[in-house]
């Protein structure tokens, strides 16, 4: 892979991006519309010998090691040098420690394979040490307000946020959303217009938004890899958190205030691997507590049998001010 | 008794959160916790913390310090609150 490709600019975690290798999905959020954030990244194909000079691994710190279903994640940090992180599956990715720059040296995939880490992982690095903190949440838009749909791996975010979508809520992101404090709101950035849903939840949705055809890309592990049609390219001040639960003992689906600890869900909800430095762990503090501060905390549960569809209803409802 | 330099924390509601700067570890405290650590850095001793507490709570200040001093002394464990030279 080279860079070969006729230069392309896009934007996504409120982030400016400019690439010049195919990126199905990512490089199609191009929006005239967008207000041109201030914060630029550049995306380049290198080689592994090159991102070896830029990042002595002898010198370097282990923020993360990890091995999940047989493949190894690791994340190594300088002072100087930034932040590699390195995949078994998709490849090596050097991030500048400024977040300005990536160096994507990705294994022998479809494009739209590797992407998926460089969407779900390295890009919110980049967000993140630019001042953004990504959160593992999908969101919509509802009357200007986004909603952020949080929870553990499974619990459809996703497809939560899809059905809003296909009900005409303005879909934002999926599974990172990168916020910030802007004034008295807590404001969330479109993310990337691209998503990964199982056939029976696509066939669901019928395929489609109102914005046009869930585009697929390709599959793995069960899902199929899609270009969302359109995507609300502006940000929008969170108007209210939702965290999903599934629940064997639940009789029927409930939306109540989020009782107990707020820590947990939020803190826990963050890219918390890379918050080494003091100033960026009190920033995190920080956004995280302004969250819990400025917008309504709702626990959602759901029993078993009860579908995505249902779930969103029930957000929607919620949001609207109904019972 | 004080919060070390490296201890930062944020208090919501009935709850508090404090972050050790040096560990990266986030870490939780209920309302009563909550309670404890402000009147701790507000009055500096656990003597005078208690007295404050116990008159808020309607309840004696021996009950007051027996449960602080537990909780300090947890607190102190985790490397999220130190005591002073001049403190016993």
């Amino acid at each position: 892979m080279t860079n070969t490709e006729e230069p392309w600019t896009a934007t996504a975690f409120g982030l400016e991006i400019s690439g010049s290798f195919p990126a199905p999905g990512l490089q199609d959020q191009v929006s005239p519309d967008c207000s041109g954030p201030a914060r630029r990244v550049v995306l380049r194909m290198e080689t592994s010998e090159r991102l070896d000079r830029a990042l002595v691994e002898a010198d370097a710190t282990s923020l993360y090691d990890r091995e999940m279903a047989g493949a190894r994640f690791r994340i190594l940090w300088t002072q100087t040098g930034g932040f590699l992180l390195e995949h078994d599956h998709y490849g090596r990715f050097w991030v500048s420690a400024e977040g300005s720059q990536i160096g994507c040296v990705p294994r022998e995939l479809d494009d739209w394979r590797w992407q998926r880490f460089l969407v779900g992982q390295v890009l919110p690095l980049a967000a993140l040490l630019q001042g953004l903190e990504p959160l593992h949440a999908s969101a919509v838009a509802i009357d200007g307000r986004a909603i952020l749909c949080m929870g553990a791996s499974g619990s459809g975010k996703t497809s939560t946020a899809l059905h809003m979508a296909s009900a005409g809520a303005d879909l934002m992101t999926d599974d990172v959303a990168a916020i910030e404090v802007e004034g008295e709101d807590v404001v969330v950035h479109p993310g990337a217009p691209l998503t990964s849903l199982n056939a029976t939840e696509l066939d669901r949705l019928g395929r489609e938004l109102p914005g046009g055809p869930l585009r697929p890309l390709g599959a793995e592990e069960g899902e199929i890899r899609l270009a969302v049609p359109a995507l609300r390219c502006s940000s929008a001040p969170v108007g209210g958190v939702y965290v999903l639960t599934r629940r064997d003992e639940a009789d029927h689906l409930t939306v109540e205030p989020l009782a107990g600890s707020w820590t947990a869900v939020l803190l826990g909800a963050t890219f918390n691997a890379y918050a080494q430095r003091p100033g960026r762990l009190i920033s995190q503090l920080d956004v995280c507590t302004r969250l819990a501060e400025a917008v309504p905390l709702w626990r959602v549960e759901a029993p078993p049998g009860s579908g995505a569809a249902d779930v969103a209803h029930a957000i929607l409802q919620r949001a609207s001010g109904g019972a | 008794m004080r919060l070390p330099s490296h201890v930062a924390h944020r208090r919501l509601a009935d709850e508090t959160v404090l972050l050790n700067l040096e560990s990266g570890m986030y870490h939780g405290l209920d309302g009563v916790g909550s309670d404890f650590l402000q009147a701790l850095e507000a009055h500096k001793t656990v003597d005078a913390a208690a007295a404050a507490l116990a008159h808020t709570y309607g309840v004696t200040g021996e009950r007051v310090r027996g449960d602080m001093l537990k909780f300090c002394e947890g607190m102190k464990q985790r490397g999220l609150l130190v005591l002073d030279d001049d403190e016993h």
